[in-house]
């Protein structure tokens, strides 16, 4: 038999919209519904996350990078008293948690905040560089760099181990129990080793502190010039930021540079957030001597009572001792949240001014853009009718000419 | 989340997108209302038409970098096609199956002159009740 072409049977427009309309019934069936989230505050996505979502996407990258530093510059500021004000907060928070009371005159926090800010404030003003040295080292490692005493270094080393993960920035719903001990030794043998690790395409990139860093801490921590104003030690993260981005576009690629800075600069801001309290508790003496010699006596209390350390937490975490877990922790929950607070104030604050920008710029080129199109069309009507005019009057002339040669076209009828 | 909760105070996303859709939606031009003679003018409008819409829209396409006209490969602008068919479907289905219902509330003033007997009659009242009326759009 010879070979047969199939014939392709065409369809009518009826029945060729039909079977388009059918098939795509039932592919629009196919589609799931929408889904309506109704979703428990604690599994949304947190003030913060969502703050970093909208800045990425309308305004850049780039500007999270300033809002970041302008927190690290604010909380740091020698010449603020933000973090003094955080922490006499926090310091009433933990007092009232634990039922004590320096006076019966009025509440812990007025108390702390006429008797004790003061003289916090002149404390931080030297140590609030040192405070951000200890942040850095505690991130970093090794313990050696961590303090001049072996004790201190093997405790530090154990804070900055337990206080991972403490308090997060974000609504994490996933169950990371299994991991959590992994990532504890992991973090501890990276600590020992001095490093941090970015895994970037597959490669580990490991990156220590910078040789210099030392010569760094000192020029803020102790100058050589005493007669001028103190510097910021927010300078501390910008080295380190700028290093880590160094290091990556030396080790991997300098593509990855900018990204893993910027990706490290926000590291580093839930980093402050866990690890500040055991930074910050070797320079609250002064305050705990104060509230020890208030108006209702000596209370007895030491840092360990009032601020707890983040392995004390870290055990009490989720082991059925709900009361004594938010005794213990009601310092670090304070300032964890009071800091979480402020950096989502400053990227609201910065957010707004920029949106609103973003807003009127639209609107004036929407508006522009309207105008420009609406000029546009009216002119090409007017140029259509004055066209058609035109046409009109090169009718009524063609037809004028037309006429004198009727004698030809009418002569056959006039002969 | 870590073992430290974020404070339920401070769990504010919801708030903050609310927020900044009413930054938005403030931002929105608010046409003005037109006066019965601009209304009355729209009798010498020429109604929709899906080509020239079409045409407008394609128009533009260069403003955000889709060609126009065949493609480089001599094939066919699949994107010119769509957009003329979307165009023109869309103004047919507003032309022939859309409906504006128009309401003219109670209390119109209707001012009627006719004449009797007597001579010629005036007379001033008001719709008692609101009164509907429909339309098209062409």
């Amino acid at each position: 038999m010879a070979f047969q072409t199939p014939i392709g049977v065409p369809l009518t427009e009826t029945q060729s919209n039909l079977l388009a309309q059918l098939s795509s019934l039932k592919s629009f069936l196919s589609i799931p519904d929408k889904r309506v989230m109704n979703l428990d505050k604690s599994r949304q996505i947190s003030s913060f996350d969502y703050l970093l979502r909208l800045t990425q996407s309308t305004i850049g990258e780039s500007f999270v990078d300033v809002m970041f530093r302008n927190f690290i510059s604010k909380l740091f500021d020698p010449n603020s008293t933000k973090l003094e004000e955080l922490v006499v907060k926090s310091l009433a928070k933990s007092l009232d948690a634990n039922g004590k009371k320096i006076s019966n005159s009025e509440t812990n926090f007025a108390w702390l905040q006429t008797n004790v800010q003061p003289g916090l404030h002149t404390t931080f003003l030297v140590a609030k560089a040192i405070i951000a040295k200890q942040i850095i080292t505690m991130i970093f490692g090794p313990k050696e760099k961590m303090d001049t005493s072996p004790e201190k270094q093997t405790q530090f080393l154990n804070y900055a181990t337990c206080a991972e993960g403490l308090f997060s920035v974000s609504n994490d719903t996933s169950d990371t129990d299994g991991d959590i001990e992994f990532n504890t030794v992991q973090l501890r043998q990276r600590l020992q080793a001095g490093q941090i690790i970015f895994t970037i395409s597959c490669q580990d990139v490991k990156i220590s502190l910078p040789a210099n860093i030392d010569d760094v801490f000192n020029q803020v921590i102790n100058p050589t010039n005493t007669s001028t104003p103190p510097v910021n030690p927010a300078v501390f993260f910008d080295v380190i930021s700028t290093h880590v981005g160094n290091e990556t576009q030396r080790i991997n690629s300098p593509v990855n540079n900018n990204a893993i800075s910027k990706s490290f600069l926000q590291i580093i801001i839930e980093k402050i957030m866990n690890l500040i309290t055991p930074a910050m508790e070797p320079h609250l003496a002064g305050a705990l001597t104060k509230i020890n010699s208030g108006p209702n006596g000596n209370l007895g209390l030491t840092s360990v009572d009032i601020l707890s350390d983040p392995c004390t937490i870290r055990n009490l975490c989720g082991a059925g001792n709900e009361s004594e877990f938010k005794k213990k922790s009601a310092f670090t929950a304070s300032i964890s949240n009071l800091l979480f607070a402020m950096i989502c104030s400053i990227m609201l604050q910065l957010l707004i001014k920029e949106i609103k920008k973003l807003i009127a710029n639209a609107l004036a080129k929407r508006a522009k853009n309207k105008l420009q199109r609406k000029l546009e069309k009216q002119k090409q009507r007017l140029e259509i009718l004055d066209s058609v005019q035109d046409a009109t009057s090169a009718i009524q002339k063609s037809n004028a000419a037309l006429e004198t040669l009727n004698d030809i076209f009418n002569f056959d009828k006039q002969a | 989340m870590g073992c430290i909760q974020i404070d339920p105070k401070l769990q504010k996303s919801e708030e903050i997108a609310e927020f900044f859709s009413f930054l938005l939606s403030e931002a929105r031009n608010v046409l003005p209302k037109l006066s019965i003679p601009k209304i009355l003018l729209a009798k010498l409008r020429p109604g929709l038409d899906g080509s020239i819409l079409a045409n407008s829209v394609i128009s533009r396409f260069n403003e955000i970098g889709i060609p126009t006209g065949p493609l480089e490969n001599g094939s066919p602008n699949v994107m010119e096609a769509y957009t003329k068919m979307l165009c023109e479907e869309i103004v047919d289905s507003i032309q022939s199956d859309s409906r504006t219902d128009i309401a003219v509330d109670s209390g119109m003033v209707v001012t009627a002159t006719g004449a009797n007997a007597a001579g010629p009659v005036v007379t001033t009242g008001a719709n008692p009740a609101p009164h509907t009326a429909t339309g098209i759009i062409v």
